[in-house]
């Protein structure tokens, strides 16, 4: 009779003790984030609604650094075919479409107080709107893909980084609404500060989503393999 | 929703075709504290519905690997 592989399950490791550390850290920061954006300035042309800036920024930034990571990722996998990689990738990918729907509606709710109107079809706005579909394209290639969607999905990856420098450089480089990437480097101290603040406690709450993420699809790998030696 | 965005924003950005007295202008009564909470809320609700949904799926994929687990060693038993 075959020998039975017994299933080795995902193994307690350093980064279990991490993941928690960075989560209440995120946790207890965003907790106290309406305190410190309670004591930051308003902006003098757009008053209250100008602390928006404060979540949309920071879910920005995110947004355009984990469609690196998803890339990076995706030309690792491409280059290696390495599994951890696919992982990374697909944990970057659906956090680009997370901090991309904060992004994307926390934008138009101060743009209709700042601007007068809910969207405007300028290139900062419209090149996020594209950038973040490439990533859903991504996340339905790989759920309704079938096998052998990852490599295609890493090559949809490869293309949403690729964009992604054109939606940061689209405020200098085109004439636009939306405010330029000169405004974080040069706020005052009552503004720079609860910025950071934010930023540091987004950050935390993207690491720790990347790291349980990237875990949960190491399971279902495990699963997939476990399936395999049952059938065996 | 964005035919209806890309609508208005091109109204909003036409030439004007007639003055209007200040008399008849609508008054913009979106308050900026209540588009504020909505953002915050908005932040809040897509990270916690993103928890959520990878919480579910660990769940499933520990169940589905405890079953799988347990079938395994049955079978070996079985064979010694």
């Amino acid at each position: 009779m075959t020998p039975v592989t017994p299933v080795t399950p995902v193994t307690t490791s350093r980064a279990d003790r991490i993941t928690p550390v960075f989560l209440v850290i995120a946790l207890v920061m965003l907790g106290g984030a309406p305190f410190v954006v309670a004591q930051a300035p308003a902006e003098a042309s757009m008053g209250l609604v100008s602390k928006i800036f404060y979540f949309h920024v920071p879910a920005a930034i995110l947004t355009l650094s984990s469609s690196f990571v998803c890339g990076l990722a995706s030309l690792v996998f491409l280059a290696r075919r390495r599994p951890g990689a696919d992982h990374v990738a697909l944990a970057a990918a659906e956090l680009v479409v997370v901090f991309g729907v904060i992004e994307l509606i926390t934008g138009p709710l101060w743009a209709r107080k700042a601007w007068g109107v809910w969207w405007v079809w300028e290139p900062r706005l419209v090149m996020a709107l594209v950038m973040w579909m490439i990533f859903v394209a991504y996340l339905m290639l790989r759920r309704f893909g079938g096998s052998g969607a990852e490599v295609l999905a890493a090559a949809v990856g490869l293309f949403g980084m690729a964009v992604s420098p054109f939606v940061y450089w689209s405020v200098n480089l085109w004439r636009t609404m939306h405010p330029t990437t000169s405004v974080v480097p040069s706020l005052p101290g009552s503004m720079a500060r609860p910025f950071w603040y934010c930023m540091a406690a987004f950050v935390c709450l993207y690491v720790a989503l990347l790291r349980t993420r990237v875990r949960v699809e190491r399971s279902q790998a495990a699963l997939e393999r476990a399936y395999l030696a049952l059938e065996d | 929703m964005l035919v209806t965005f890309a609508s208005r924003s091109a109204l909003a950005f036409q030439g004007a075709s007639e003055f209007v007295p200040a008399d008849q202008l609508k008054q913009d009564t979106v308050p900026g504290g209540a588009l504020l909470i909505a953002a915050y809320a908005v932040a809040w609700i897509a990270v916690v519905a993103y928890v959520w949904i990878v919480w579910r799926r660990a769940g499933r994929i520990e169940r589905e690997l405890a079953d799988i687990a347990a079938t395994i060693a049955t079978r070996g038993r079985r064979a010694d």
